[in-house]
């Protein structure tokens, strides 16, 4: 007997419900990659995440492998809710990911009242390069906001990210003024991200939040197999070095008061 | 000379008790003829005698003496040996052996003599000690002189005398043929002597850590000799942390002692379990959990709040299950009062399963019930056959181990003739993983899509997926599998659980003791040799699941949650233990959430954990480069061993399933 699925209740794509995360966030978390972004950025380690629509791709010779799955609030509810006891037992929650999740959590606001009348903990993991009213009418139910900074001048991030930057410092804004949590990633590129004009930009930013602390890592390569997967054109950027990294560690401590720690993938 | 050596061991692996029997024989009839007509023919009491006078004292560097004659080993035909248990070590840790024989007045039977007869036996050979010791040229000898003589009349006065003792009466069990013997709560037992000796001033926290690893060394010893199924299969397992009588957790100074040597000297031997509970403090855990981080494979954790319950409703006194420990694996037994030999046979579910297939009338099954039903009176008939085996079983008497059990002494009945406070037996069952899987994936191909007709299914089961290697993946990455915490799943592996259970719960032996079945085997390869391809994806002879695990599953809060979920009651706490394969950096990176991870499991209700922490790539270095890696140790079932010394398909499991991990992180 498969269980039948009412598709009025469909609320949202998701690619992927990770359970036992480590790196999103305080504790033991389950992390939900919501399929759809409005970003293109050229790094992106999850291709399939990027288009709204359910995709298929191949795994191995013959197999076809499906990315996307649809959810109704009650079962994404009841999926998550497996690992409860130990967000309980080690100060957890979930991690919206994706994607970008600002784009899809509005859609599950039931959800969400319901998991926070359990005192979940909850964050999100988002790029922030959205319209203010995307942030706004989800900001009561989330705790914690890892927050991307990747390219920060408004030309280059139009081209290349085809994000908005406007949208980012008004976000910003909105979250510090409401003294949310926040925890600032960059991921690191020769490319983007931490070109010498980037980093100075950067820094800028972080003296304007000097209490949030920050975490960089090298972009890595682990995303190709999805990109063949999808039959999309993978771009190879260089790993940085764990020199590197501490160079551009030492250039952003000196404006903010916050820990800057390398993150190792 | 007999020397625990290492070349012997590069030579032949280890030798089987069958040929070292042989060799001895042939020796005992060349060159000590008496012994060897004793030993055909005389009473226990005899040859343990002839045993005690004849073995040879070999001079020892070291700090404790711990030795093993093969040549005089006890003959092993002679009936069902004890195995799989733990004496109870502590009556010779708290007394002399004088006080533990019979007053004249008290000897009323066969036995009594015996007992005593017994004792003063071993009392010849500590004095044989004592002289040997007295003469002998080494720093450690007029100490070990005296250590020696104490333990005829006097408890043990320092945590060195007590560590002595066990080493001691333990070799004893081993030089008559014993196995897997297990060593107790020695946390519990000898913090007294550590306090002792640190008030006087006699020992620091750093020399007691020198003691206890120097005590491991020792045990280590004869490796070779020891070892049941496999090198470093040695049940030489150490109780750590217990429950106290008002229901908290107890540990002390020893327990972290115990722990931190295990993390030190990096051997295969002893065992190292540690039990815990709810209210186990974080800075045991965390030493555990760094000691695990080493990749020995220890501590192997037993969840109390699990534990105790079901043995207390199995009709353990309470304050006997609060003292549990375990045989050479995992299965819980009351130390010094249950014989349980625990693990006597395995119920291999997808042995059933080929019956089932090798059926005239798989057609009728024409709904998933009917072939359940199939499959049960198939589990029935192997159940059967085990109780008929196991029904005829009768123990080596052995009144020096009834020195060690209670109540012998007080009911004056040897440990054979039910003189034990419990005298249960245990079964493990292994393929329970295989078994789900494939009959969900059953249900899927044959009964709920109708895509294949189990003619069909048998046919390709049959020829071991000759032609369809892609039905062979497509079963392998089925979405609900064996480990995930979804209902049906649940449902299916308790179903199986209770129903197998059921079949041996009338069962009584020859002492009143009954039997007990748990979720996790050693034998996941070899039974697996000859049983055919199953409808998991598993094609013919290869091996089964591993105890309570999944690589394939989402992350470890999964598997916790489904083994917290598997229906312990009943009889069926015979051992439940999940296994992790742990990337070595996933702990480094993550040790604080590892910690916070392990203790809410404790609390969500996991039966047992352990794990190996080691990368897939340093397992297929060290299996093409043995020489680089002499001193890598793993986590095989209930005991660690040096990779090398593993048989290849025992290593090639190991590998396919730290890849399997690798990929899922």
């Amino acid at each position: 007997m498969k269980e039948e699925i009412d598709l009025a209740k469909i609320r949202v794509v998701i690619t992927n419900i990770q359970r036992m995360c480590m790196d999103d966030g305080p504790g033991i978390r389950t992390t939900v990659f919501f399929k759809g972004c409005n970003l293109k950025c050229p790094w992106c380690a999850n291709p399939e995440n990027i288009s709204f629509e359910v995709e298929y791709g191949r795994e191995g010779l013959r197999q076809e492998k499906i990315y996307g799955c649809y959810y109704s609030e009650e079962m994404l509810y009841e999926e998550l809710m497996k690992d409860e006891k130990f967000w309980s037992n080690t100060g957890g929650g979930i991690t919206f990911s994706g994607g970008e999740p600002l784009l899809h959590l509005y859609r599950i606001q039931g959800m969400l009242e319901k998991l926070k009348k359990r005192y979940i903990h909850l964050a999100v993991e988002t790029a922030l390069q959205v319209p203010p009213k995307y942030l706004t009418r989800i900001l009561t139910w989330i705790d914690y906001y890892i927050v991307d900074i990747k390219v920060l001048d408004r030309k280059l991030c139009r081209t290349v990210l085809h994000g908005n930057l406007d949208g980012y410092f008004d976000n910003l804004r909105i979250l510090g003024s409401e003294g949310k949590e926040i925890l600032f990633r960059i991921p690191c590129n020769m490319e983007y991200t931490a070109t010498h004009e980037n980093l100075e930009r950067i820094c800028r930013l972080l003296c304007e939040f000097p209490d949030v602390p920050v975490e960089i890592f090298s972009i890595h390569n682990m995303g190709r197999t999805k990109y063949e997967s999808l039959g999309k054109a993978y771009r190879e950027f260089e790993r940085i070095s764990g020199i590197q990294l501490e160079g551009i560690k030492n250039k952003l401590e000196q404006c903010t008061d916050a820990p800057v720690v390398i993150r190792h993938i | 000379m007999f020397k625990d050596c290492h070349t012997d061991l590069e030579k032949n692996k280890y030798k089987t008790t069958k040929l070292l029997q042989k060799e001895n024989d042939q020796w005992l009839k060349e060159n000590d003829f008496e012994f060897y007509r004793v030993q055909k023919t005389g009473s226990f009491c005899d040859i343990f005698d002839l045993i005690c006078r004849r073995v040879e004292i070999p001079e020892t560097e070291g700090r404790f003496l711990h030795f093993i004659d093969h040549r005089y080993l006890f003959d092993t035909t002679r009936g069902y040996r004890f195995e799989n248990i733990t004496p109870d070590y502590g009556r010779i840790i708290k007394n002399g052996l004088d006080s533990l024989k019979y007053k004249d007045v008290q000897i009323t039977n066969k036995f009594c003599e015996d007992y005593n007869h017994t004792i003063e036996s071993v009392v010849l050979l500590i004095r044989r000690i004592c002289e040997h010791e007295k003469q002998a040229d080494n720093r450690h000898a007029g100490k070990r002189a005296e250590i020696f003589d104490n333990m005829i009349s006097r408890p043990a006065g320092s945590l060195e005398e007590g560590l002595q003792r066990i080493l001691f009466f333990h070799q004893i069990f081993w030089q008559i043929g014993q196995r897997l013997m297990g060593l107790g709560h020695l946390d519990i037992l000898l913090i007294d002597l550590y306090k002792k000796d640190l008030e006087d001033g006699r020992l620091t926290r750093k020399d007691a850590g020198v003691l206890i690893g120097d005590f491991f060394e020792a045990l280590h010893q004869y490796c070779w000799l020891k070892s049941n199924m496999l090198l470093g299969d040695t049940g030489q397992i150490i109780i750590l942390g217990s429950r106290g009588r008002e229901g908290g957790y107890v540990c002390n100074e020893l327990t972290y002692l115990f722990i931190e040597a295990t993390a030190r000297k990096r051997l295969p031997d002893p065992k190292i379990l540690l039990r815990v509970d709810r209210n186990t403090p974080r800075d045991l855990m965390e030493t555990a959990i760094r000691c695990m981080q080493t990749g020995v494979g220890a501590p192997l954790l037993s969840n109390d709040d699990q534990v105790i319950p079901r043995l207390i409703a199995f009709g353990v006194q309470e304050e006997d299950a609060r003292q549990y420990g375990v045989a050479a694996c995992w299965e819980p037994l009351i130390p010094g009062k249950s014989i349980s030999p625990n693990n006597m046979k395995s119920i291999t579910y997808p042995k059933a399963m080929q019956a089932v297939w090798e059926r005239k009338d798989i057609e009728t099954f024409d709904t998933l019930e009917k072939w359940m039903q199939a499959f049960y009176a198939e589990v029935q008939k192997e159940v059967d056959e085990i109780i008929d085996i196991i029904s005829e079983a009768r123990f080596q008497y052995n009144p020096y181990l009834s020195v060690f059990m209670h109540d012998c002494f007080g009911r004056k009945q040897d440990v054979s003739c039910g003189g034990a406070v419990y005298n249960s037996y245990g079964l493990t069952t292994v393929g329970l993983s295989n078994a789900v899987n494939s009959i969900l994936n059953l249900k899927d191909l044959v009964y709920d899509t109708q895509e294949y007709s189990l003619q069909e299914i048998k046919e390709i089961l049959v020829n071991n997926f000759e032609g369809y290697d892609f039905l062979r993946e497509r079963l392998k990455a089925a979405p609900n599998k064996y480990g995930m915490d979804v209902p049906e799943v649940m449902n299916l592996s308790n179903e199986i659980l209770t129903r197998t259970s059921g079949m041996v719960q009338g069962f009584r032996n020859y002492m009143g003791g009954r039997l007990k079945i748990g979720a996790s085997s050693p034998s996941y390869i070899d039974a697996a040799q000859e049983v055919m391809a199953s409808l998991d994806g598993r094609k013919c002879g290869e091996a089964f699941g591993v105890h309570i695990s999944s690589e394939t599953n989402n992350g470890y809060t999964e598997i916790i949650n489904f083994a917290s979920k598997l229906d312990y009651n009943g009889n069926r706490f015979n051992g439940n233990v999940v296994d992790f394969m742990v990337a070595p950096g996933f702990i480094t990176n993550n040790f604080d959430k590892m910690v916070s991870l392990i203790m809410a499991g404790i609390k969500i209700g996991f039966f047992q954990l352990q794990m190996n922490v080691i990368g897939s790539e340093t397992l297929a270095e060290a299996k093409k480069y043995p020489e680089r890696f002499p001193n890598l140790v793993v986590r095989v079932w209930g005991f660690s061993a040096y990779f090398r010394d593993l048989p290849e398909e025992y290593q090639n499991v190991l590998i396919s399933r730290a890849r399997q991990n690798e990929r899922r992180n």
